[in-house]
């Protein structure tokens, strides 16, 4: 599934600009905005794009998931935290 | 008499539900920008991973206004640690085709928790950058 999310980071060295989840391909970034386009797998994910509050966008890359609701934000965190034990409380990414 | 079962050997790591992985961020015409993570790949809970061949390439494809240093990297941190360096393709020259290249295979394993990343930089103004930045890994049950 391919995301809108808020970007994190400098871009300098030690503090790369980068998208806040365990696994991912950016697909383009716009550090000056501040959001980037990256693709995740689906496993990461509780089925977000077919939430009832998801919006998607189309891209080249597929349809992309540009909005969701704070409780779908919740249910993604609780998922990560579920597959990624040893990073349980660390991925909390935004879509913006 | 009894006969005892012999006892059934684990599958080898290649055998446990693999799931093959490959990142590769492959560009060209790359503008200057500070450090950026092309790919991330972390091992779930209960997984483990052979990171078996890496490669960073870069190369200068037009020439920069005033060039500086340029790299292609990738970074391995292990769950809870700091990270390091495992591969570097970098060069601080301004003229074109000149080409920083690292590649490594079998690189080693990767336990739940652990993160690679793939990353570019280049400090230069103006000018753009081609290569590639990839690894192959083979995810399996831990």
């Amino acid at each position: 599934m391919v995301v809108r999310v808020k970007l994190v980071g400098t871009g300098r060295e030690g503090d790369a600009w980068r998208v806040p989840l365990p696994t991912y391909r950016l697909i383009i970034g716009f550090p000056g905005e501040g959001y980037a386009l990256a693709e995740i797998p689906d496993e990461d994910h509780p089925k977000l794009n077919e939430h009832e509050s998801a919006t998607l966008m189309h891209t080249t890359d597929g349809p992309a998931l540009i909005g969701v609701s704070t409780q779908a934000h919740s249910e993604w965190y609780d998922h990560l935290d579920a597959r990624y034990k040893e990073h349980k409380g660390e991925y909390r990414p935004v879509i913006a | 008499m009894k006969i005892n079962s012999p006892s059934t050997a684990r599958a080898a790591w290649y055998d446990r539900n693999p799931l093959m992985i490959s990142n590769d961020f492959a560009t060209s015409s790359l503008a200057p920008a500070g450090n950026t993570s092309r790919w991330s790949y972390t091992v779930p809970s209960a997984r483990k991973a052979a990171l078996e061949s890496s490669l960073a390439n870069v190369i200068r494809e037009t020439a920069a206004t005033t060039a500086a240093y340029s790299a292609f990297t990738i970074q391995y941190t292990p769950s809870g640690g700091g990270g390091i360096t495992i591969v570097r393709a970098g060069f601080n020259n301004n003229a074109v085709g000149t080409q920083g290249l690292d590649s490594k295979g079998s690189v080693g394993y990767l336990l739940a928790g652990d993160n690679i990343q793939g990353f570019t930089f280049d400090a230069s103004t103006a000018g753009t950058l081609r290569g590639d930045v990839a690894v192959k890994v083979t995810e399996f049950d831990a």
